[in-house]
């Protein structure tokens, strides 16, 4: 054993060095995405503080918006969501559902509520999408539109829905989340000042579990009961809010999620839409929209808006988290091997040199190398390859270091939007900050290595977790 | 084996775990700051309101100036906000009286005197106090806010002047932003249209003038929020200009101005324009202007290849009465099914349902 230990212990403390110092950088790259966004965070709330919405609800020269919902098996949730819709606080909104082919009762149940019947509209099909079997509309919505088309996966149905919307943007949402009231138009105001450059805005996205909703807004966050849903809200203010602010601030953002953003329908268009073949398509097409326009050299924005807020559910058991991130994880590498001809290069600017090398780096290859990091190390110290000082030194880089991010974000989010008041729901989140770091998230790490590796094999599926629905008053 | 030297890693591991400990120490006394300064804000804003209503209605009460003695800094900032809350409640006296109120506290003072200070934020924030108070002596220090270098704070100020119906002010704005470039600021434009009909001679004459596309797209724009040209015959001119974008907003101002024979027939001929946003806008703006000679060409406009001429066309023709209802149902049974698919939907849009189910 000694000649083992002899032969590679200076491979192992350079080995270890190396992936204590991907932790060290991983961790401090955060840290400034996050103190960037902070800044930019603050500057918008203080924006806005004193801003009066309804001159942009009231002007003639406000565009109109068509609201994507991509519909698959949601006929318990459905009707909820549109009337949510309906009720949004933007005078020129039109909504386009779009029943994916769903084998449960969505389209019987929009049909009943809408008083909705077919009608012969016929419209230009600038993207491809499987066959569309109606359409309906009511003259008591005439702002609704309902396409029914067969099955074929969330990106072929809102490809479907953007040949169908008439506005000059498209708002892309998920069936099962809720826009608050005024967030379409907190989204417009940060979009008109720049309307001729902007292609794509995303808005925050939040944790429902555990809120009371009436009609859009929250009339009372609460933190959830499950470990599950509670680390997932400190996920999505330290990655979705925080990192996806920062890397606007640096015009390298690579991501408006599929759960609220709103795009230039003209680009959408452009790209060819949404891909049907990849589970990440709203990165994809995020990710398109740069190249095709850096290739034309054509000047754009894709930015990210704080305060524009929509809730969604998220799973609250291990099955369903780790079916979403292996989902999230597969849709990483689809969209970067679909876009590796960018990886790199200067054409494509900050795309091709910052933000695509890290997600290739930290974000894809990433678990390879903490997972390495979390076998080796506390074998190699164990065997006495690597000595105490370094493996502390590993432990301070990926335990600690993150666990300081997760408590930042914590207390970024009290100095700006403070949606948890209380201070026993900050207790609890604060606690669940030091478990995250402990266990949950090297078993995600585990989760993702997993579908690192087998992605390729597997067929994709609309992908949808089971939920348990939230309450409203 | 190489080894660290012995005692740095705890340092490292305390510093970490201290930052730890700190963040969640800060986390809490942040939040306690917070509430209690809520809880401080919402007492305030109680009285001060109470206040304000004195103001409002000239009811001085003997303890004002105790009262407000009390406040300081952030407390004073309560004042002003709660002072634009109730702004547009109020008629034009009792905002008088509230602004004196302010100025007796010397709060516009501070307001004008921020114009100057280093946050964009509460520059952007004093334009909007002075402009949304009506304070008409802020004019010419707000025209020299419009060369401020945060596009906020001149977009603010915009608003500001547009609320003080500051008309001389609209050729300084107007050479801001061309200066800056800032003629796609739809928010601006909005701003702008603020300063009312008083300016409609001023943005005639700009147009007269403007040889730049963006500028004249942008006073068209204003031109169709504010409902009036002072010289229709200029903006007609403008439909047929080189740019697409400006014909657009020309046809666009055209449908948002008193109707005259020869706007509907320039609207008539902008419904063969080869871009086909200007044909849509052409076809809306007919059926604002309410011109029963559009029909024939609206019933033809509604067989274009582009769905928002088609969609407008119908939308105007639904707009146009009896006449325009009989032309849409003619073309139920248009051979083109895209026509008879928009007269279907222009009909149940219009409430005449059982027209179109025939």
């Amino acid at each position: 054993m000694s000649g083992f230990v002899d032969v590679f212990s200076d491979e192992f403390v350079l080995f270890s060095l190396v992936i204590t110092g991907y932790f060290v950088l991983f961790n401090t790259i955060q840290l400034a995405l996050m103190l960037l966004a902070f800044l930019a965070v603050r500057r918008r709330v203080r924006a806005i503080e004193l801003e009066d919405f309804r001159e942009i609800q009231e002007s003639g020269l406000t565009p109109p918006v068509s609201i994507i919902v991509p519909a698959y098996n949601e006929g318990p949730m459905i009707i909820e969501t549109i009337r949510s819709l309906q009720a949004l606080r933007y005078k020129q909104l039109e909504i386009v559902v779009v029943n994916d082919g769903s084998s449960d009762d969505t389209l019987e149940r929009l049909i009943e509520a809408f008083g909705l019947r077919r009608t012969p509209r016929v419209y230009w099909q600038q993207l491809k999408c499987k066959p569309v079997r109606g359409i309906y509309w009511s003259p008591d919505h005439p702002r609704l539109w309902v396409l029914d088309k067969t099955n074929g996966r969330k990106a072929d149905a809102v490809n479907a829905g953007i040949n169908l919307a008439s506005a000059p943007y498209v708002s892309v949402i998920d069936g099962d989340t809720v826009i608050e009231d005024g967030a379409v138009l907190a989204m417009m105001h940060a979009i008109l000042p720049h309307s001729r450059d902007t292609v794509a805005a995303g808005g925050t996205v939040r944790i429902v579990n555990g809120c009371k909703l009436e009609g859009n807004q929250a009339v009372r966050v609460g933190v959830p009961h499950g470990f599950l849903a509670r680390v997932q809200i400190i996920e999505y203010l330290r990655a979705f809010l925080f990192a996806r602010v920062g890397w606007s601030e640096i015009k390298s953002l690579m991501i408006v999620s599929g759960a609220f953003g709103i795009f230039r329908k003209e680009t959408l268009v452009e790209i060819g839409g949404f891909r049907h073949d990849t589970v990440g398509e709203d990165m994809d097409a995020i990710v398109r929209m740069h190249r095709k326009l850096r290739e034309a050299g054509r000047p754009y924005r894709v930015t990210f808006v704080p305060d524009p807020v929509c809730w969604t559910e998220c799973p609250e058991t291990l099955e369903d988290l780790r079916r979403q991130r292996e989902r999230w994880h597969r849709g990483l590498g689809e969209t970067l091997e679909h876009n590796k001809v960018m990886l790199g290069r200067r054409r494509y600017g900050r795309i091709g040199m910052l933000a695509l090398p890290y997600y290739m780096l930290f974000e894809y290859l990433g678990p390879l190398v903490e997972t390495a990091g979390w076998v080796i190390l506390p074998f190699g110290w164990a065997l006495g390859l690597v000595n105490w000082q370094l493996f502390v030194l590993f432990l301070v880089a990926s335990v600690v270091y993150g666990l300081v991010l997760s408590l930042l974000s914590l207390v970024l989010e009290e100095l700006s939007f403070r949606r948890y008041q209380e201070p026993g729901q900050l207790a609890r989140l604060a606690m669940v900050a030091v478990l995250e770091s402990l266990w949950f998230r090297q078993l995600q790490v585990w989760w993702r290595l997993v579908a690192l590796i087998t992605w390729r094999g597997r067929a994709a599926s609309w992908g949808s977790a089971p939920r348990k629905g939230f309450q409203r008053a | 084996m190489v080894t660290a030297a012995p005692g740095w890693e705890i340092c490292l591991i305390g510093l970490l775990l201290g930052a730890a400990v700190l963040l969640i120490a800060l986390l809490f006394f942040l939040n306690h700051f917070h509430t209690y300064r809520a809880h401080q804000v919402l007492e305030l804003e109680r009285m001060l309101e109470e206040t304000v209503e004195e103001w409002a209605h000239d009811d001085l009460m003997p303890d004002e100036s105790q009262r407000l003695a009390r406040l300081r800094g952030g407390d004073r900032d309560v004042l002003v906000q709660v002072c634009l809350q109730m702004a547009p409640s109020l008629d034009q006296r009792a905002l008088e009286r509230v602004r004196a109120g302010l100025k007796r506290w010397g709060l516009l003072d501070r307001e004008l005197a921020n114009l100057h200070h280093p946050s964009p934020a509460r520059r952007a924030d004093a334009c909007l106090v002075l402009g949304r108070m009506g304070w008409r002596s802020a004019i010419p220090a707000l025209i020299q806010a419009l060369s401020d270098p945060h596009p906020l704070v001149r977009r603010r100020a915009i608003a500001a002047l547009g609320d003080l119906h500051a008309v001389e002010a609209l050729r300084p704005i107007v050479r801001t932003l061309e200066a800056t470039g800032s003629w796609g600021d739809m928010l601006a434009i909005m701003a702008l249209s603020r300063l009312g009909a008083e300016s409609i001679p001023h943005v005639t004459a700009l147009l007269q003038e403007s040889t730049s596309p963006a500028m004249t797209k942008g006073l068209l724009q204003m031109t169709a929020q504010l409902g009036r040209a002072a010289d229709p015959a200029l903006v007609r001119d403008l439909a047929s200009h080189a740019d697409p974008e400006v014909r657009v907003e020309a046809v666009r101002a055209l449908g948002h101005i008193p109707s005259e024979p020869a706007s509907v027939a320039v609207c008539l001929s902008a419904l063969d324009d080869p871009a086909w946003p200007t044909r849509a806008l052409a076809a809306r703006s007919l059926g604002r202007l309410g011109d029963g000679s559009a029909i024939p060409s609206l019933e033809k406009a509604m067989g274009d290849t582009a769905y928002w001429v088609r969609h407008h066309a119908g939308e105007a023709l639904a707009a146009l009465g009896r006449s325009g209802h009989d032309a849409l149902k003619r073309r139920l049974s248009d051979q083109n099914p895209f026509v008879r698919d928009m007269a279907t939907q222009m009909l149940y849009i219009s409430a005449l349902p059982g027209e179109a189910s025939r």
